[in-house]
């Protein structure tokens, strides 16, 4: 026999004392394992959707509002041999029910053809939908309840070449209706999930045809998506880009190279009316002579009383400064300085050479509001409508112009009053089209017209350039300066697959106490069952054996038992792990947004757990143990039934006495100091009232054991002198009732309620009443009575409410209900002077470092590094989704395919603005230009009216898909996930105390045990068998009550902010019925150990004694 | 005789309550067996725990095995108890989970010696034998009585061979017949082996097989005198 021998033998022969012990550790193991396989589950489910939602695409154009010809993905995949390559177009949409009676705003409809479902998660062969037929997203039907066969209605934007902000740009045409047929509801692996977002909510999605879907928008043969798949090895991103650079076109960039009829030069023009700087700065360095032109729609060209109204006027000059015969003629129709007016002109306004006239136009703001301004100029010459002069082709395509028959049917995007067409106007048009009446030069042009779309309509060379144009304009010029770039989808959904909270860690947290309590309730019945065996630890002594020796004996039985148990806890974990997730899918759904979670439990996961289990508990015994060896060998020898209780030292008692008082004091101070806003002063009180308790109890204790303050006069009186006589097993048992009771009531101060002032300015909701979003651009001024006419608004109806627009350029969603690690959060575009005048959200904290502001809003216009943008965002995304502080940066690119960095320079308070990045509206239009129109929307509105305003705006604006949440709803959404949380630790939580409850029966049992022979005594000298018991009873009942008493009061203290902020709406109920619970749960078992020790005959241990 | 196993110099015991012991002189040579007697309370078993390292004196020089204890730390004293020291109490205290070889064999799993260590088991079997108990080596402690108990004790006060054994009342729980049983097995032992034997008793019959009787009484030690 050895020392392990030993080990075994001893655990074979006390395995019924030692069942306990294990089901203490196979508890731990099981609440421990569980936990960490939550974080499996919530891993793999989330790896197994990333995959779902990208399927085999490995690399990513987005395009965006930029598109380019599709047939460009025909071009790249010889290129890219063994990938598919597959042009998708991607449009926002609305999808309803023919009826009505179902509608589903913010879709994403795809137009798709065969390629794209080769790149499925599972390629089954699935054919694209065909014409007027419809695929949906499981999502999106049984959203609106349908199969296949239901025909439903899709409102899809209807994309524009030209940027739907731009100051001639109609907004009449944003959508188009699509009645289609849904032939097939797809699953994930059929595709269904596809997304670029990353998030564990697919979205809703409807897929059509690639073909049918660029005919019914009027974009033949354009996409704005390219995926590519089936790409193995490294730098797949890098090979895709060069393969665009390879054999992209003009024709991809929206450029019209052309010939000008009649004459000996090109036109380089686009179909976004304004070309990009890149394109021009590239056609500069290929033909040094070639000459811009910048031609606008004038509202009028005024001479004195007489009016030329809506007219073009032409800014021309050389690029670089070289010219060419060909161009010579353009060139010379503009004075070095002032206008060139046409002959037409002139005799309409009666305008000589050296008069002036002035040119009135508008200009469009960045808040969507047109403004008509002035230029006066001097008329330098006037010349014939003539050669270059006559060149109608010089009007670019302007929406709404260009291909009308006659004036009275123009719809540009600016308000025309039609009634001030003359006759010699249509006469003109007629004739003369859009030939440009005057001629500035092209400095004077841009410094009137240019805008961030662009400084020119076009560029004109000589013909013999076109050649060299064609050849070279695709390489002088990297696609990815507009846009056309690949990104790398895999990795970063892969990334993004890691939850944002670290699930595991987070159900450790919330199962903490009740680990801890399985921790403590197998310590303390492992000590209890050593401490039987108290003699065996003397004769060990006694033969020689060193107490670490013995210790090490013990604590390898313990190791097995732990062992055993953690061998049990892993399959109970398992139990755990699925009734967690069965509870997230159910009950606490708002913690995870309503996300399918699938069980996964890693072999690390279960192996570290239980080891972890394994060694927790061992230390738990060894810390346990530490006072079982402090006794002589020789009295150990003598105990009987027990380890002696050790005499109780006076010094810690006054110890205890000391820490009791200092924590009440301060305690004290702190709420008669703290503001009740300050739930964490509060808390930080009740935690020291909690300290302070519990040091007063080992105090009394002491005193008590010390003294004869309290007369044995009584049955009660014995009852507590016998809880003072082993003060360590007494505090534990209170320290972990109250310890237990506070954490599950006091966490109640952090349960977040309705705004009790949602109007107040410095609250979540910053104010507002509405927060709104819609599918599909507003394109005008809301604010103003123009904008509102454009949605069919009566002047009166939105006359006390305000709107507070954002631009919007789509990203990941960084709020708490979104799983996933978003990569790249959305970012919204605002003017922040009106957030500021406002004073709108509470800061959490604003970065120091950029010195004393009036508002924090204004910091988003602050900064010179041009290539840093300041961002605010709400402190709970910022911490928890993003995983980043205030200072820290976020890495973009924009549009034009630069990388920028997004600095988070403050932080709000629990706000409604959760899940963005909030930028200024100029930053944003810098990055990207192209975004059009407003998507997100906050109002401002009385209280009484806000619901008239939502019905109106939401009517108005049907056709864009705009959604109004009234904004305390918004906020409790948010704060449902914390509160889902809150509940889950008080459940978990509750559950521990139960198990402390336990804990609790088990040192009844013991003490009771422990000192049989003196009931025994008591019943010899005469007590009645109730008192015998009553005087167990009332020990333990005051353990029992003091624990949950001090836990309950000190708890009080902490939720005292959270009762006087949201008043009765504080949940009472669940608390009382839970501190009720575990004193239910005490009794029972306080009870049923009283019993348990005091049966059969006493008087025999007596005899035995 | 030989040179002293066992040396006490004015040992003093006290304790909050009371005064145990006054200035206790006391020599046992190796290979003597003596007993000492006295009231109950008057310190007999607190001198022997001071002989057997369990308790230290209040003052004075103990020394054993040519050890002073008051030199040795926690870890020697008990080396010390192992190796050179054999307990046998009133109790048998045998561990209820073990076997009575494997009870025998306990003390032998801390000793440092090896050899000792593995020839333990043998050693343990031919003790067991010599004790009469050869045929009862695999039952545990439940299935023997209360005589055969204490002689297993016996035994696994000697398996490390020990120069001194300190029996603690060892035949107060045994009825007459196995007390004087196992008295004369422990004087049989103790002078095979030559082992020092210190024996606290209340049993005059235990107490006339010893060398020597000495009584403790009010806290020293005198050559006992039996009552006229």
């Amino acid at each position: 026999m050895n020392a392990l021998g030993l080990v075994a033998r001893n655990v074979r022969h006390f395995w019924r004392t030692e069942v306990g012990v294990v089901l203490g550790a196979a508890a731990a193991t099981a609440v421990l394992v569980g936990a960490l396989a939550v974080g499996d589950s919530v891993r793999g489910s989330l790896h197994a959707l990333a995959g779902q939602r990208i399927g085999r695409v490995d690399a990513v154009l987005a395009g965006g509002d930029r598109f380019f010809k599709s047939d460009l993905a025909d071009r790249i995949a010889p290129v890219l041999a063994g990938s598919t390559v597959a042009p998708v177009c991607q449009l926002r949409g609305i999808a309803k029910l023919a009826t009505g009676e179902s509608r589903a705003g913010i879709i994403d409809v795809y137009g798709v053809d065969r390629r794209f479902f080769a790149l499925a998660p599972a390629p089954g062969g699935r054919g694209a939908p065909t014409d007027r037929k419809v695929f949906l997203n499981r999502r999106l039907a049984t959203h609106l309840g349908v199969g296949v066969g239901d025909e439903i209605l899709l409102r899809v934007e209807k994309p524009s070449f030209v940027p739907r902000d731009m100051v001639l740009s109609t907004i009449e045409d944003i959508s188009v209706a699509l009645r289609v047929e849904v032939s097939a509801v797809l699953g994930a692996d059929d595709f269904g999930a596809f997304s670029l977002r990353a998030s564990q909510i697919p979205p809703f999605a409807a897929f059509v045809s690639l073909a049918w879907l660029q005919k019914e928008v009027q974009l033949a043969g354009a996409a704005n998506l390219l995926l590519v798949g089936g790409q193995s090895g490294a730098n797949v991103v890098a090979r895709c880009d060069a393969a665009v650079r390879a054999h992209w076109t003009s024709a991809d960039a929206g450029l019209r190279l052309t010939e000008v009829e009649g004459s000996e030069v090109y036109e380089l023009s686009s179909e976004r009316l304004f070309i990009d700087q890149p394109v021009i700065d590239a056609v500069a360095k290929i033909d040094r002579t070639a000459v811009g032109v910048l031609t606008y729609f004038v509202n009028a060209l005024r001479h004195g009383d007489r009016t030329t109204p809506y007219s073009m006027v032409t800014a021309v000059g050389p690029l670089v400064g070289g010219s060419d015969r060909a161009t010579r003629a353009l060139l010379a129709l503009v004075p070095s300085s002032g206008a060139a007016i046409n002959r037409w002109l002139a005799d309409d306004l009666g305008v000589k050479a050296g008069d002036t006239i002035d040119l009135d136009y508008f200009v469009m703001g960045s808040d969507l509001r047109l403004r008509e301004k002035t230029h006066q100029v001097r008329v330098e010459s006037i010349v014939p409508l003539t050669g270059a002069a006559a060149d109608r082709s010089l009007m670019p395509e302007f929406p709404g112009l260009h291909d009308t028959e006659n004036c009275r049917d123009w719809e540009p995007g600016i308000p025309l009053q039609l009634d001030r067409i003359r006759d010699q106007d249509e006469k003109y048009w007629d004739v003369y089209r859009g030939t440009p009446k005057a001629f500035v030069g092209l400095e004077l042009g841009k410094k009137l017209w240019s805008n961030r779309f662009g400084n020119l309509t076009a560029v004109r060379g000589p013909k013999s350039a076109v050649a060299r144009l064609r050849a070279e304009l695709p390489k002088q010029w990297d696609p990815a300066s507009i846009g056309l770039f690949f990104r790398d989808l895999r990795g970063p959904a892969l990334a993004a697959s890691t939850p944002a909270t670290d699930f595991g860690g987070l159900f450790l947290g919330l199962s903490l106490f009740l680990i801890i309590a399985a921790l403590m309730l197998t310590a303390l019945l492992f000590v209890f069952g050593i401490e039987q065996r108290a003699s065996e630890i003397g004769v060990l002594l006694a033969l020689g054996f060193r107490p670490a020796r013995v210790r090490r004996l013990f604590l390898a039985e313990g190791l097995v038992l732990a062992s055993l148990g953690a061998a049990a806890g892993v399959g109970l974990g398992m139990l755990y792990t699925k009734g967690v997730l069965y509870g997230l899918g159910t009950l606490w759904s708002d913690a995870v947004g309503a996300t399918s979670l699938e069980f996964h439990a890693g072999a690390g996961t279960v192996v570290g757990g239980a080891l972890g289990a394994v060694f927790a508990a061992v230390l738990a015994m060894w810390l346990a143990l530490r006072h079982a060896f402090r006794l002589p060998a020789i009295e150990l020898l003598q105990s009987k039934g027990g380890i002696p209780a050790a005499d109780v030292r006076p010094s810690a008692s006054r110890r205890a006495g000391v820490v009791a008082l200092v924590a009440l004091v301060l305690a004290v101070v702190v709420v008669v100091t703290g503001s009740s806003a300050a739930a964490g002063a509060f808390f930080g009180a009740g935690a020291l009232l909690l300290v302070a308790g519990l040091a007063g109890v080992r105090w009394a204790l002491g005193r008590i054991a010390a003294t004869s303050d309290i007369a044995v006069g009584s049955v009660a009186g014995l009852g507590l002198r016998n809880a003072a006589r082993r003060p360590g097993r007494s505090l534990t048992t209170i320290g972990l009732l109250a310890c237990g009771t506070f954490l599950v009531v006091a966490v109640q101060a952090y349960r977040l309620g309705p705004p009790t002032n949602a109007a107040a300015r410095d609250s979540g909701t910053g104010g507002f009443a509405l927060f709104g979003r819609s599918t599909l651009p507003v394109l005008r001024d809301l604010s103003t009575e123009t904008g509102r006419e454009a949605f069919g608004l009566e002047p009166g109806q939105l006359a006390d409410a305000a709107i507070v627009p954002f631009r919007v350029q789509d990203g990941d969603d960084a709020s708490c209900l979104n799983l996933s690690l978003p990569q790249r959060p959305r970012l919204l575009g605002v003017n922040a002077a009106e957030l500021a005048r406002r004073r709108a959200f509470r800061f959490a904290d604003v970065l120091d470092t950029l010195g004393p502001v009036d508002s924090p809003w204004s910091l988003l216009d602050a900064g010179t590094d041009a290539d840093v943008v300041p961002a605010i965002a709400d402190q709970a995304s910022v911490t928890w989704a993003l995983h980043k502080k205030i200072g820290d940066t976020v890495d973009y690119r924009d549009q034009h395919g630069r990388l920028f960095r997004v600095r988070i320079v403050a932080t709000l308070a629990g706000s409604i603005l959760q899940g963005d990045l909030i930028v200024s509206e100029r930053r944003f239009q810098e990055r990207y230009p192209s975004a059009s129109g407003y998507r997100v929307f906050l109002i401002d509105a009385p209280a009484a009216r806000s619901s008239a305003i939502a019905a109106a705006l939401t009517r108005g604006l049907e056709d864009l898909g705009l959604e109004l949440t009234p904004t305390g709803e918004r906020l409790q959404e948010f704060n449902a996930v914390q509160n889902t949380y809150l509940m889950i630790f008080q459940l978990l939580g509750g559950l521990g105390l139960l198990l402390g409850s336990l804990g609790l029966g088990a040192v009844v049992l013991r003490n009771a045990l422990e000192r049989r022979s003196e009931l025994a005594l008591c019943s010899a000298v005469g007590f009645a068998p109730g008192a015998a018991r009553r005087l167990i009873w009332v020990e333990h009942l005051a353990l029992l009550g003091g624990g949950l008493a001090i836990g309950a009061f000190a708890a009080s203290v902490a939720v005292v902010p959270g009762f006087l902020a949201s008043g009765a709406s504080v949940a009472l109920q669940p608390i009382v019925l839970l501190v009720g619970v575990i004193a239910a749960s005490g009794l029972v078992w306080v009870w049923s150990a009283t019993r348990l020790a005091t049966r059969g005959d006493l008087i025999s241990a007596l005899r035995s004694e | 005789m030989t040179a002293s196993l066992v040396r006490l110099e004015g040992v003093t015991k006290r304790f909050t309550s009371a005064d145990v012991l006054f200035g206790v002189d006391l020599e046992v040579a190796a290979g003597e067996a003596t007993a000492i007697v006295g009231p109950s309370g008057s310190g007999k078993s607190t001198l022997l725990n001071i002989i057997g390292a369990l308790v230290a004196p209040s003052s004075g020089h103990v020394e054993v095995a040519g050890k002073t204890l008051a030199s040795l730390d926690a870890n020697a004293l008990a080396k010390l108890r192992n190796e050179s020291i054999g307990f046998v109490f009133q109790s048998h205290h045998l561990l209820p989970q073990l076997t009575a070889l494997e009870n025998v064999l306990v003390p032998s799993l801390v000793h440092d010696d090896s050899t000792l260590r593995s020839t333990a088991p043998e050693r343990a079997c031919a003790l067991l034998a010599e004790v009469g108990l050869e045929d009862r080596m695999q039952q545990r402690p439940a299935e023997l009585s209360g005589g055969e108990c204490q002689r297993i004790a016996v035994v696994r006060a000697l398996i490390n061979e020990p120069s001194l054994i300190l029996a603690d009342e060892p035949t107060g729980s045994l009825d007459r017949a196995a007390g004087e049983q196992l008295g004369d097995l422990l004087r049989s032992l103790s002078d095979t082996r030559s082992v020092g034997l210190v024996t606290v008793t209340h049993s005059d019959r235990l107490a006339e097989r010893m060398h020597r009787v000495l009584e403790l009484r009010d806290g020293r030690l005198a050559t006992f005198t039996a009552p006229a």
